[in-house]
């Protein structure tokens, strides 16, 4: 936790966890993709559900785009997105024991695809609780490397091989031998490592999602 | 690296170190990111901008929207007319309506710690500057005391209005500016905690109610809440403590929170001022965010 969680981030008003908040959120699952983004289908739950004549909140739609906080195309996100020529579409959903301001993805790209859950949990601070179904906790208190595993033994290995030091590991076994490891850490991480790693064996894909600065 | 999960947590290394609990919070924060001073104090400076910005921007005639009627213009009105004083509080009370104004406008200001709220601790910041001439750079390291005081609320308890009410977001905005405040003024890290936890006081149980998206009675809240926030820092800095201990103040508020956000909650149905007939027959698209 850092005290500009507490003052900050620049955003728009009115609602820190309806645009600042909802745009880190989907600017996560833009980071965790890091490839050109195909599609992106949203499941809205509680607060973030569409009423009768209203539209997806722009800055879910401008976080998918990659904007930040502060960003002024936030306010023209919907055009933004329609020109991006990513096919996106959404629901409203009711998403158990979810918080009230909770999103469900499912994102594909060139390349890699994936399904998440988060939540923007107020003050512009967010919570990926689910990504491909497994149970997990990403935040932007730290820099994350995410590892995508098809062999989690193998892509354990792989990831000691780097030799990272100062960080903590978690695995989080998934379906058929896969999983995902999370480390995560105060210290930068290069954009290289992505590279590397998806390079060895047992890793599917690799991405980074950073810490908020 | 200190984790701020406890009042203690926080003013612990100001006091051990003999530093200012701004001063304290700002090294900590440089340790725990990486970052240099100048980066770390930079980045505040900056957010600092932009609180200034709104509040200058908000004051002037003319701005409105559905639920906001220049209502910054006229305190700077009844201020510059001598209706109302031209004190520490009236200024405050101006710049947080000002703030959060500008906020439900959709304009741009820095969530402290929400959008909701954004207007309580740059009302008290920036009067202050005015009343006793602090420069900047001293309003800007009173900010770090305020910002790390709200640390231990994120850990224990929320933020955000729909999980723990207005409690939550203004609530926490009063008593995150208290704390700043004593800093400011030279209070000690034990004064700011003090200040923190009489200014939780003011705002135990206090529901979410908001008609369209945050901006009544949101505005209002944010000043009046800078009036409380100013009250705790006054007691405070005169010598007066919490009878109950920080910490102790902390845990109740936090769980305060939390159940009333339960009982109250306005995803499920209209609570509070949401229910008034005059809410009721507004457009229900102005209860959307």
């Amino acid at each position: 936790m850092r005290v500009f969680e507490l003052v900050g981030p620049i955003m728009f008003g009115p609602s820190s966890s309806h645009t600042a908040g909802a745009c880190r959120l989907s600017r996560a699952m833009w980071q965790i993709l890091d490839c050109p983004m195909k599609k992106a289908a949203l499941g809205l739950h509680g607060s973030f559900r569409v009423h009768e004549g209203g539209t997806v909140n722009k800055a879910l739609v401008a976080g998918l785009l990659g904007f930040d906080t502060d960003d002024d195309r936030i306010n023209n996100s919907h055009a933004l997105m329609e020109q991006s020529g990513i096919d996106f579409s959404w629901e409203n959903v009711t998403l158990e024991n979810a918080h009230n301001n909770s999103v469900r993805y499912e994102i594909e790209g060139d390349g890699f695809s994936f399904s998440a859950i988060g939540a923007s949990v107020g003050g512009g601070m967010i919570e990926v609780s689910e990504i491909n179904g497994i149970k997990l906790s990403l935040t932007g208190d730290y820099n994350t490397l995410l590892v995508f595993a098809e062999d989690l033994e193998k892509a354990e290995k792989a990831f000691s091989s780097l030799g990272l030091e100062g960080g903590e590991v978690e695995c989080h076994p998934g379906k058929a031998g896969g999983g995902i490891i999370l480390y995560k850490t105060s210290l930068p991480l290069e954009p290289e490592l992505c590279q590397k790693l998806e390079s060895l064996e047992g890793v599917g894909h690799a991405s980074r999602h950073l810490r908020f600065d | 690296m200190p984790e701020y999960k406890t009042i203690t947590a926080v003013i612990k290394p100001a006091l051990e170190r003999k530093l200012t609990l701004g001063e304290s919070v700002l090294l900590d924060e440089c340790a725990e990111s990486g970052l240099s001073r100048e980066a770390v104090f930079g980045k505040m400076k900056k957010q600092f901008d932009v609180m200034k910005k709104a509040a200058e921007d908000a004051s002037a005639p003319g701005v409105e929207g559905p639920l906001y009627f220049g209502d910054a213009y006229k305190i700077k009105q009844g201020i510059e007319k001598g209706i109302i004083p031209n004190d520490m509080t009236a200024r405050a009370v101006q710049i947080a309506v000002a703030v959060n104004g500008w906020n439900s406008l959709s304009g741009k200001v820095v969530a402290t710690p929400t959008g909701g709220s954004c207007g309580i601790l740059p009302g008290v910041i920036i009067s202050a500057q005015k009343e006793w001439g602090y420069d900047d750079d001293k309003a800007v390291m009173a900010i770090f005391a305020g910002a790390g005081m709200g640390i231990p609320i994120a850990y224990n308890g929320t933020l955000s209005g729909s999980v723990g009410g207005c409690q939550a977001e203004c609530g926490s905005a009063a008593a995150m500016a208290a704390a700043a405040l004593t800093d400011l003024r030279g209070g000690t890290p034990e004064m700011c905690a003090h200040a923190f936890a009489i200014a939780c006081k003011a705002s135990m149980g206090l529901i979410c109610d908001p008609i369209g998206t945050v901006s009544c009675p949101c505005v209002k809240r944010n000043g009046m809440f800078a009036a409380v926030a100013i009250s705790a820092a006054y007691m405070a800095l005169s010598g007066v403590e919490s009878i109950i201990p920080p910490d102790e103040m902390l845990t109740a508020f936090c769980s305060v929170s939390l159940d009333v956000a339960k009982k109250f909650n306005k995803l499920e149905y209209k609570v509070g001022v949401q229910c008034t007939p005059f809410a009721c027959s507004l457009d229900p698209k102005l209860f959307r965010h």
